[in-house]
């Protein structure tokens, strides 16, 4: 508006002394005006993303595109893509600017960000700014409607089973006691082909209808989960002690990794897995097996947060004790032992062994202790630190091992967890 | 939506290296050109002028006269170069309101209207007499008001380029767009300016034209002042009418938009 008021001053002036040379001097920001008048600010911008659900690891790296398209007017146009909190931008640009000249535009906005933390995000929506070439009309913004829901996970350990006869694990892992045998239960497995001996009543009549041909001419039955395969609880400690470390790195972003990793071992192995949140909201799901309850379990991981609830182990097992009952389970405590919670965990443990038969005089309990102050130490110093807090919970530790469990002491940063079960092998 | 703030990377926004690094910024040369040009035939026009020269004839506070014009015009030039070049906005404008003020006593020469007679203020016009024909002075503060206007909007797109940098834009996305449209700009106004030019060479064949009938009409000037005023005030008003029932249209249509994503 400035070539306005520019010419407003010029012209009268020009008219007011008579002067000729004036009034030349005044078209020039007059036709300014008049051009940028006649170009518009850039619009009908369309936003499209190309995907429009995604998952990710947690510390893995996410490509995301966005294409933009605008085919009227002149001038600048920025776009941003928001980004949520705990993202990093590891390539390209969350917000780029472009130059929409009198052609169509048609760009793409394409960054890769790391996730460093697990939930459930929205990426997005797209907001576009649109500015007048000149200035002269006022600038436009566009928010897309569209977002990208993104969930971000733990990538579960990977823990495997050593295969060797000679070898012993004196952590109660539950393996050789899956039982392919027993009452059929109402949970369905699978269709599979009929073999010698299958009872009738289990034919699936409309499957073997769909799949029969000249060529192939076999029943189908509907195969049932068994009863009888071992019972596998996971107990996690969710009270603010468990956040040692940093935000994105702490005891409890580990145990929920340790939880996802145990859980995808035993259902991967048929065996029923529950978890229990305790030390924080009440949250429980209930043993079950296959992939739905190893997916129930990572979905309820993703909105735990640590807590200044008190719910001791104890009071959390006998709200399980219905599911407990009869069911002879494993039971997997992940905690960070410390004096303050010792006399906690004994009696949660004590509570827990009413439920399963012991293995010699050791109950099937496995307390998993997250060494949480190494997880916060950074550098020589505090390493050493770390290691002097960890002498004085050592005492904590011998006195659970001393009441027959088995404690398995877990700093992520230097071992993985499959490494830290191997260590309970034991040659025969 | 106020987006996260990223941090400005070494990455253009699609993730390439950055490789215009030496391209040729040509708009960083742009405000030194501009002084370049401007400023003497700025100080051409007022030392031409009858006033620099009876300023100088009367001075006795420099010993030699060359010297005094030499001196003088040196550092003012070099100092209003120097505002130009490294000022923002507002001491742009000022510098180039100051530029306008040595070339007025030139420009008021050809005033049509002597308001001091009108007034009854005794006053010798030829005491600020310009001693270069009109069209020259003209051409010059035509020059002048170009160059004012190109140099204001290359310091409002510099201005944008650092909000734009500052957000979390990538250089190379920003210097790119920034060249395109200072590229649009500069071409636009070299388009008005050149309009302007043009109109001015054929103003003098249309006032040959136009002399014997406006020789009829007394007050001619004032005349076609009231005409053109009334069109403008007319125009202005059209306009901004127009503007603000679209923009309603606009705030209308979001609101429609916005109940109708509640609904």
């Amino acid at each position: 508006m400035k070539s306005l008021g520019i010419f407003f001053i010029v012209f009268f002036a020009a008219m007011f002394l008579g002067n000729v040379i004036l009034l030349y001097v005044s078209i020039v920001p007059l036709l300014v005006v008049v051009f940028s008048l006649i170009f518009e600010t850039p619009g009908n911008v369309k936003v499209e993303r190309r995907e429009s659900k995604l998952s990710a690891w947690v510390n893995g790296v996410l490509d995301v595109s966005v294409k933009v398209t605008a085919d009227k007017g002149v001038g600048l146009i920025s776009i941003a893509d928001f980004l949520p909190e705990h993202f990093d931008l590891s390539e390209g640009n969350n917000f780029r600017v472009f130059w929409k000249g009198s052609e169509q535009l048609s760009e793409e906005l394409r960054y890769s960000a790391k996730c460093t933390m697990r939930g459930i995000y929205k990426i997005g929506p797209c907001s576009c700014e649109c500015r007048h070439v000149l200035g002269f009309k006022q600038t436009e913004i566009y928010v897309d409607k569209e977002t990208l829901e993104l969930v971000v996970r733990h990538k579960p350990l990977n823990i495997k089973r050593l295969r060797d006869p000679k070898l012993f694990s004196r952590i109660p892992l539950p393996l050789g006691s899956m039982s392919k045998l027993g009452m059929m239960t109402n949970d369905f497995k699978e269709i599979r082909e009929y073999v010698s001996g299958d009872s009738y009543r289990h034919v699936n009549w409309k499957a073997t209808a769909r799949s029969s041909s000249p060529m192939r001419d076999v029943l189908l039955v509907n195969e049932f989960e068994k009863e009888g395969k071992r019972v596998v609880w996971i107990f996690l400690d969710s009270s603010s002690k468990m956040a040692t470390g940093t935000k994105i790195e702490n005891s409890f972003e580990y145990a929920l990794q340790a939880v996802l990793s145990f859980s995808q071992f035993y259902l991967a192995r048929n065996c029923h897995v529950g978890l229990c949140v305790y030390n924080g909201p009440e949250k429980t799901l209930i043993p079950d097996l296959g992939r739905r309850q190893e997916y129930k379990i990572y979905r309820s991981t993703l909105g735990l947060e640590v807590s200044n609830m008190k719910v001791p182990l104890k009071r959390a097992v006998a709200k399980c004790r219905g599911h407990l009952i009869g069911g002879n389970p494993f039971s997997i405590v992940i905690s960070n032992v410390r004096r303050e919670n010792l006399r906690e965990l004994l009696d949660g443990t004590k509570e827990l062994s009413k439920y399963s038969r012991s293995i010699g005089r050791a109950p099937q309990i496995l307390i998993l202790h997250l060494d949480g102050y190494s997880i916060a130490a950074e550098g020589f110093n505090e390493e050493a630190g770390a290691t002097m807090l960890n002498l004085a919970n050592q005492s904590s530790i011998r006195a659970l091992r001393h009441a027959g469990l088995y404690v398995a002491s877990w700093n992520p940063k230097r071992q993985s967890l499959a490494s830290l079960m191997v260590l309970g092998m034991k040659r025969r | 939506m106020e987006p996260q703030t990223p941090v400005a990377s070494k990455f253009d926004g699609l993730g390439n290296e950055k490789k215009m690094k030496t391209e040729l910024k040509v708009f960083d040369f742009v405000k030194p050109l501009a002084a370049f040009i401007v400023l003497p035939l700025v100080f051409y026009v007022f030392s031409k002028n009858q006033l620099f020269a009876s300023m100088t004839q009367n001075s006795n506070a420099f010993p030699s006269l060359e010297v005094y014009e030499v001196l003088i015009l040196f550092f003012v030039m070099a100092f209003l170069a120097v505002l130009m070049i490294f000022g923002n906005e507002r001491i742009l404008s000022m510098t180039f309101v100051l530029l306008g003020a040595l070339l007025t006593p030139s420009i008021l020469f050809f005033s049509k209207l002597d308001w001091f007679r009108v007034l009854g203020i005794q006053f010798n016009v030829d005491t600020v007499n310009a001693n270069l024909p009109s069209y020259m002075v003209s051409a010059i503060s035509l020059v002048l008001v170009a160059t004012w206007i190109f140099l204001l909007y290359t310091s409002r797109i510099d201005t944008a380029k650092k909000e734009l940098l500052r957000r979390g834009a990538s250089e190379i996305d920003v210097e790119k767009a920034m060249n395109a449209q200072s590229s649009f700009t500069s071409k636009m106004l070299l388009g008005c300016f050149g309009i302007a030019f043009l109109i001015f060479g054929a103003a003098s064949a249309v006032q040959m034209i136009l002399a014997t009938q406006a020789a009829v009409i007394p007050y001619a000037y004032l005349m076609l002042a009231l005409i053109v005023a009334c069109a403008l005030i007319v125009c202005t008003v059209i306009y901004l009418r127009s503007n603000a029932g679209l923009q309603d249209r606009q705030s209308r249509n979001a609101q429609n938009s916005t109940e109708n994503a509640l609904r």
